[in-house]
């Protein structure tokens, strides 16, 4: 699980195309499969080369599967932190006039409301689009995190566990929805990224499983009454990283069956399968 | 103050309600609304709700607010900017001291503003509506019980009702002030 190296399965025979270019453009060099042309590549510049390194830097499955996608979900939690940062930097020293406090009100409603979005829409909305679970999760908890700077404080609340919640299910859907759609059956197709993705999402879904149950525990008003509700929804991950592992187990096992196989009926097989 | 000792210095059932009615700022050193600014000055937004009579003892705000710290009360949070009309100084000012259960309080929260002036702290106490996008008032008379159980379980003396203010609100608040002594 921890590198291509150790990859049981022949890459070629479970991984489209697609997914084998793009970890090929991951090297340093940003690789001739981003600049396919000589010609372009001897005109590059230090602006093409600057593209094609953070582009480089963002071509893995665990953030994305479009680099571009994944700069925009960066780009847009940078520009939440400066909005947050910026509301709490204006704490107090707004003058007490009418265009100035409305203008400070509707700062800090805004941010309110971009929080909701990133917490509640965007790790779903990212994930399914593009995959991603590290890039879902740190949507939905990019919030808390600004939170966390902002006032040194993190308490077990609704807010919270809402974005565990929430970020799990962001992070799981991003795993195993691209797995299907590149999958011949109806299960997750494997990959190394899938792999990796699928330990993430069963680990963000029962931090979100513990803090549902420990939210209903406390019985705070009015976090109690909205307990039961956030334990059940635990229950959207949950199933979605189950089927994850049944696609990763049959996968596997197909994988495992095929390279016994390949191996009966052919005397010479590629190194790659070994 | 002629208001501020009718009721507060009685010792009260609390289910008793104080005779008078305190009308205006000038006859109390409470605050009776929070305010935000507008075109000709300053409008309420919200009645005070709870009070609390520290000038003889040597506890402050800062204690008031200890007690929600304690409780995980987050005091630096989003929210609006709101003003008391402290009378003594004949000013408005921009709140003193807040607290909130949640940052965002995204799916409703308890939330808290306070004024102290001269050992009288003047707290606005309500329960805000998930935002949707705007936080509204869900309760005052909520958060007042709730912060009422929670300062007499750390021993402070508590009287629901100790006060009337000329500043009853929707949803639910009647003019009833709950008076919090060390």
């Amino acid at each position: 699980m921890s590198g291509d190296q150790q990859d049981p399965v022949p890459a070629s025979s479970l991984r489209p195309e697609t997914e084998t270019r793009r970890e090929e453009s991951a090297e340093p060099t940003g690789g001739p499969t981003l600049e396919p042309t000589d010609g372009r590549r001897s005109r590059a510049n230090r602006s093409e080369r600057w593209t094609v390194g953070w582009r480089s830097a963002l071509e893995s499955p665990l953030l994305g599967q479009d680099a571009r996608l994944s700069a925009l979900a960066i780009g847009t939690m940078l520009s939440f932190a400066a909005l947050a940062i910026l509301a709490v930097a204006l704490d107090g020293v707004v003058p007490a006039t009418e265009i100035a406090v409305t203008g400070y009100d509707r700062l800090r409603a805004t941010t309110i409301q971009l929080a909701m979005v990133l917490i509640l829409v965007a790790p779903v909305a990212y994930g399914l689009r593009n995959g991603g679970p590290v890039l879902s999760y740190a949507l939905a908890l990019c919030p808390l995190g600004i939170a966390f700077l902002a006032s040194g404080q993190l308490a077990l609340t609704t807010d919270f566990v809402v974005v565990l919640l929430m970020g799990a299910t962001g992070a799981s859907l991003a795993t195993v929805v691209p797995a299907v759609r590149r999958s011949s059956t109806r299960l997750p197709a494997w990959s190394i990224g899938f792999e990796n993705g699928l330990l993430i999402s069963t680990a963000t879904t029962v931090l979100a499983l513990v803090g549902t149950t420990r939210l209903a525990t406390t019985g705070v008003h009015p976090f109690g009454a909205h307990a039961g509700v956030l334990v059940a929804l635990v229950g959207l991950p949950l199933s979605i990283v189950v089927f994850g592992w049944v696609g990763w187990y049959h996968a596997d096992r197909h994988g495992e069956e095929q390279n016994q196989t390949s191996r009966t009926q052919r005397s010479s097989v590629s190194g790659r399968s070994d | 103050m002629p208001s501020a000792s009718t009721g507060t210095d009685a010792e009260l059932p609390d289910s008793e309600t104080p005779s008078e009615t305190v009308t205006a700022e000038a006859q109390t050193p409470f605050a009776l609304w929070q305010y935000r600014p507008s075109g000709e000055g300053f409008e309420p937004t919200a009645p005070i709700n709870i009070v609390f009579e520290l000038a003889d003892s040597d506890r402050t705000l800062s204690d008031v607010m200890d007690v929600l710290r304690s409780d995980d009360w987050y005091t630096t949070f989003e929210e609006y900017a709101r003003y008391a009309y402290n009378a003594l100084e004949d000013q408005y000012e921009h709140q003193h001291a807040t607290a909130a259960q949640t940052y965002y309080g995204g799916f409703g929260r308890h939330h808290v503003r306070c004024w102290e002036f001269d050992g009288f702290v003047s707290m606005q106490a309500h329960q805000d509506t998930p935002a949707n996008p705007h936080h509204g008032i869900e309760s005052y008379e909520r958060t007042r019980e709730l912060l009422g159980a929670r300062f007499a379980a750390e021993g402070w003396s508590v009287t629901p009702g100790g006060l009337r203010f000329d500043n009853e609100a929707d949803p639910d608040h009647c003019g009833a002030v709950t008076v919090i002594r060390p």
